[in-house]
């Protein structure tokens, strides 16, 4: 066995014990047993452990100059390990587990979308990323941004146990879902099909192929999953519908047909999954790059509905588990007091690097000004909270935003918008 | 004395509102969060406009994507090309007067509060702080808590290490980089200066009044000024862009292999030439006129005092993979005819005279047929380099062999048992060789860099081929920009000013020992959690003796 399959065989080490703490520290919200929580940090923490000597053994396969954050990839499961690691320090010195049903999928999901893609192989650096800031520049920016997921997590934990409505976070979820469902193709909901683009490998990239002599690009159908999709978006628009209603009518027996209808909805979804992630994994003409757009899309409304459903559910036992509204509101005021600087540090790095790079240290190229507006929302949150002397709901909400900010600048610029960073994509 | 600054601030307070002139106004309306969070606000969100609108994009494509009106209102509100625009100058110029404004507002207040810490804790002081506890301790409250309190201003173990790491680094850092003054601040002063600022823990101050004994232990006062520091270091980044707007220049040139050119072409915009001009004739009297135009591209273009000649351009690949390695261009600076500096820059890697810098940008073809460059011994004939097009031949030095280079293929292939040209990258390049002896042929075939066993062997010659030499010319960036160690001395004071404001917190604690009775007070500016965690312990410690 080669050092790449050890490599490969710590990952998977990583991603099942991130599931098994996921499940536990799940467990644990409902149950409070101490030993269900040990079992969730003792996993995390093999996790963090097998993750660390992966990426350390990676390094050394691919020669020492090639640090481990080089392709998305890469800086997916480097993304994973952050978390996780920023999250286990949280804990070791705040005794808060029950964070951790929140910020452990984060790095599951992240974990899962890494395994789906195509390209595991180490890479050659291309001549842009032959630079030593690239190291310093991703560790950063990786710990930076995994320190406002924690934020995040900590925020979204400040709203429930201030009891803002269950219904409005529902109501959040089933509107992030039908979106996703909907931006996704809409052949699901005319035809009840989902199809992806047929792709085609050369030298490590994918590209779509596209029917002879035209921009129309071949498509594979999946059978089965349009219809489920389809149920699942039907379901949404339900719950979407029921909420408003229970809102608007104050009627709380609403409610409770709801949440019915999104645990069916969820249901759909984890079939569906399941039957891409069979497809990606057994045919290789379709890949995450066939429509990665639309699968972080899907992964993102099953996990919400995932979080929301086990909120709601061990409601009671939650709320009284959680640490005092104070702790929270300032644990996630801390979290980005070390994150900020440490973004500032990543910009900084990002821009001395293209200094020597591209003979410009600022171009406002997409990723730069999406960084540069990730820092300006958490400079408001600073500024909010430091000088107007706004706390709790409102900054939470500030914090959310940042998150959104977050996860764009990481992942929906490479994906969506073009620039210089595409480079490193 | 203070009823009476009372009356006068109160007259001040009224003086202001009535008779306020209107610069006064003006000032004080910079004087406001609000504008603050409207300007981060609006800034946010033109930004993400500025992502979804492709930047500096070719008009003909927008033409294509907006119809004829929507692409006319966004021409018109300069939306094509938003972060040089006035408007968006304009929003980050109040950025920054709303930033001086607030900080000339605030600074003084701090300075204020500063002036007027009080060491002593008087009866009736503690009330006055957040943090306050009454102990009675039998053995020597004194001394006791003076050694507890001097405890915390004890350098660290781990800032010990931090100090020898930063040693280490300094000496490092100056022995491999040569680095000018603004950079020498950037890089090293100011990250040695936090590092120094670590080591100072605050000190117990100690008074005797009236028969009891005061001990104040003031820490991290800086704590309150990182905010500053980081509001100044905006000021410095944003000075860094204008002086590089005003008096730099950001430039293209291509060179063919084998030319030598002083001429660069500026990359124009409407908005900072206009101002920049204007400038740099204020300073340099009118000798701006160094810039011509192309009356081809109508591209404007400046001469440098010194030429750049490229002796070769040249991409290698991973393999046979087509994935790049390195572009890398060998330059030469010409200065009067003499040649002053040789290097073969690359990406990440540019050449720097006289603070110009010159980046390995692009690359393409020139339209001129190339010269196959091959090493070539053969019986009698010592390892020589020759040179010719394809189809043209030369002579094997000191015999009667002629070597014709039949053709030459950048990237080769076979399919289906022809051959073919793969792509127009020297991926895989080859060249087919004929030798002859007058009339007679002696031997024909492919020389391959990149696989020497597939390269055509015959007794005693040997082909090595060397590059197909000046058919592409390396396009390379030119920037002059004077303000870049401004901004990185501002990126620098940033981030030491948010370490400073955020990673501590300004730490006080008082103690009033009278007999065997203390009290103390303490207070924090930030993180109070963890300072109630050590007051606490204090607490403990003290009641334990």
């Amino acid at each position: 066995m080669g050092l790449f399959e050890i490599c490969q065989m710590l990952f998977n080490v990583g991603g099942i014990t991130f599931l098994v703490a996921t499940a536990f520290y799940i467990i644990y919200l409902g149950s409070q047993k101490p030993v269900v929580g040990y079992i969730a940090t003792a996993a995390t923490t093999i996790g963090v452990a097998s993750l660390t000597l992966g990426l350390l053994l990676r390094w050394v396969d691919a020669g020492l100059s090639h640090p481990p954050f080089t392709n998305l990839y890469e800086v997916l499961l480097f993304f994973a390990w952050g978390i996780a690691l920023v999250y286990l320090v949280i804990e070791f010195f705040y005794e808060i587990k029950i964070a951790g049903a929140f910020v452990i999928p984060i790095s599951l999901v992240a974990m899962g979308i890494a395994s789906l893609s195509p390209n595991k192989e180490i890479e050659p650096l291309v001549p842009a990323l032959q630079s030593a800031w690239l190291h310093f520049h991703v560790a950063v920016s990786s710990v930076a941004y995994a320190a406002f997921v924690v934020a995040f997590g900590f925020s979204i934990l400040y709203l429930i146990k201030d009891k803002v409505r269950m219904g409005a976070f529902g109501l959040t979820v089933s509107i992030i879902g039908g979106f996703s469902m909907s931006a996704s193709k809409m052949s699901v909901l005319t035809e009840r099909v989902f199809r992806m683009r047929q792709m085609v490998e050369e030298h490590g990239n994918f590209f779509p192929v596209y029917h002879p002599g035209t921009q129309i690009p071949v498509e594979i159908t999946i059978p089965d999953m349009g219809s489920f999709l389809f149920l699942v978006f039907a379901l949404y628009m339900v719950t979407m519908i029921l909420f408003i209603a229970s809102l608007v009518l104050n009627q709380r027996s609403l409610t409770s047909f709801s949440h019915w209808a999104l645990v069916g909805s969820f249901i759909m979804q984890t079939l569906s999954l399941v039957l891409l992630m069979q497809k990606i994994q057994s045919s290789p003409e379709v890949s995450l790059q066939s429509n990665p757009y639309e699968i972080i899309m899907f992964f993102i409304s099953w996990g919400a509905t995932l979080v929301y459903l086990i909120i709601h559910f061990t409601y009671t036992t939650f709320i009284e588990a959680l640490p005092a509204k104070k702790i929270l509101d300032n644990l996630s005021y801390k979290t980005i007091m070390v994150a900020f600087p440490l973004m500032t540090l990543v910009i900084v790095t990002g821009a001395i690097w293209a200094n020597y790079a591209w003979g410009t240290y600022w171009s406002w190229d997409p990723k730069e000004t999406w960084s540069l507006i990730t820092w300006i929302v958490y400079a408001l949150y600073l500024h909010a909270r430091i000088t107007v002397g706004w706390h709790g709901r409102r900054t939470a909400y500030i914090s959310i935003i940042g998150f959104v900010v977050v996860l764009f600048t990481f992942l929906g610029v490479n994906i969506v918008l073009s620039g210089l960073h595409s480079y490193a994509s | 004395m203070k009823p009476e600054t009372n009356k006068t601030r109160e007259a001040g307070a009224g003086q202001t509102k009535n008779k306020r002139g209107f610069f006064e106004n003006l000032y004080y309306a910079f004087n406001s969060i609000k504008l603050t969070v409207s300007l981060f606000i609006t800034l946010g969100l033109v930004s993400i406009a500025g992502t979804i609108i492709e930047q500096g994009a070719d008009p003909a494509k927008n033409a294509e994507i907006y119809t004829d009106a929507s692409f006319r209102i966004l021409n018109a509100l300069g939306l094509f090309d938003m972060y040089h625009t006035f408007w968006f100058t304009a929003i980050l110029l109040l950025l920054v007067l709303n930033l001086i404004v607030c900080t000339l507002e605030r600074l003084p207040k701090a300075f204020r509060f500063v002036g007027n810490i009080n060491p002593l804790l008087n009866e009736g002081d503690e009330k006055k702080y957040p943090f306050a506890e009454k102990l009675q301790v039998p053995n020597d409250p004194q001394s006791e808590a003076e050694r507890l309190l001097r405890r915390y201003t004890r350098i660290p173990i781990w800032v010990i290490l931090i100090d020898i790491a930063a040693l280490a680094s300094v000496v490092v850092l100056v022995r491999t980089y040569s680095m000018n003054f603004l950079e020498f601040t950037a890089f090293i002063v100011i990250p040695a200066l936090y590092v120094v600022i670590l080591n100072f823990r605050g000190k117990v101050v100690r008074t005797e009044q009236d028969g009891k004994v005061h001990l104040f232990l003031n820490q991290w006062l800086l704590s309150r000024f990182g905010v500053y520091i980081t509001h100044v270091s905006i000021l410095f980044i944003f000075l860094g862009a204008i002086l590089g707007n005003l008096f730099g220049f950001k430039g293209y040139v291509g060179i063919p292999e084998g030319d030598t050119t002083n001429r660069i072409y500026i990359r124009q915009n409407k908005m900072i030439d206009t101002v920049s001009a204007s400038v740099r004739s204020i300073f340099s009297g009118n000798k701006t006129e160094d810039r011509e135009k192309d009356p081809h591209n109508r591209q404007e273009y400046m001469h440098l005092p010194f030429s750049i000649r490229c002796d070769d351009f040249a991409i290698t690949y991973y393999g046979n993979t087509g994935r790049p390695k390195d572009y890398t261009s060998d330059l030469v600076v010409i200065k009067d005819g003499q040649e002053v500096v040789r290097k073969t820059i690359e990406v990440n890697d540019p050449l720097i005279v006289d603070n110009i810098y010159f980046y390995q940008s692009n690359y393409g073809p020139t339209g001129r047929t190339g010269q196959v460059v091959l090493l070539v011994s053969g019986p009698g004939a010592p390892t020589q380099e020759y040179r010719t097009p394809v189809n043209g031949s030369f002579r094997l030095q000191g015999t009667n062999t002629d070597i014709q280079v039949k053709s030459f293929i950048p990237d080769f292939t076979i399919v289906n048992g022809h051959v073919k040209q793969r792509s127009a990258e020297m991926i895989n390049p080859a060249v087919y060789v004929v030798a002859n002896q007058g009339q007679k042929q002696l031997f024909s075939g492919w020389v391959f860099p990149n696989y020497p066993d597939y390269t055509l062997k015959t007794d005693g010659y040997d082909f090595q081929f060397i590059d197909y030499w000046g058919s592409q010319y390396t396009g390379l960036q030119v920037t002059y920009d004077p303000g870049v160690e401004v901004v990185w001395i501002g990126c620098s004071l940033m981030i030491i000013g948010l370490m400073i404001a955020f990673f501590h917190s300004h730490q006080r604690i008082w103690i009033r020992v009278n007999g065997n009775e203390i009290v103390l007070a303490g207070s924090a500016h930030k993180n109070r959690m963890a300072f109630e965690k050590k007051f606490n312990q204090l607490c403990e410690l003290l009641k334990q003796q």
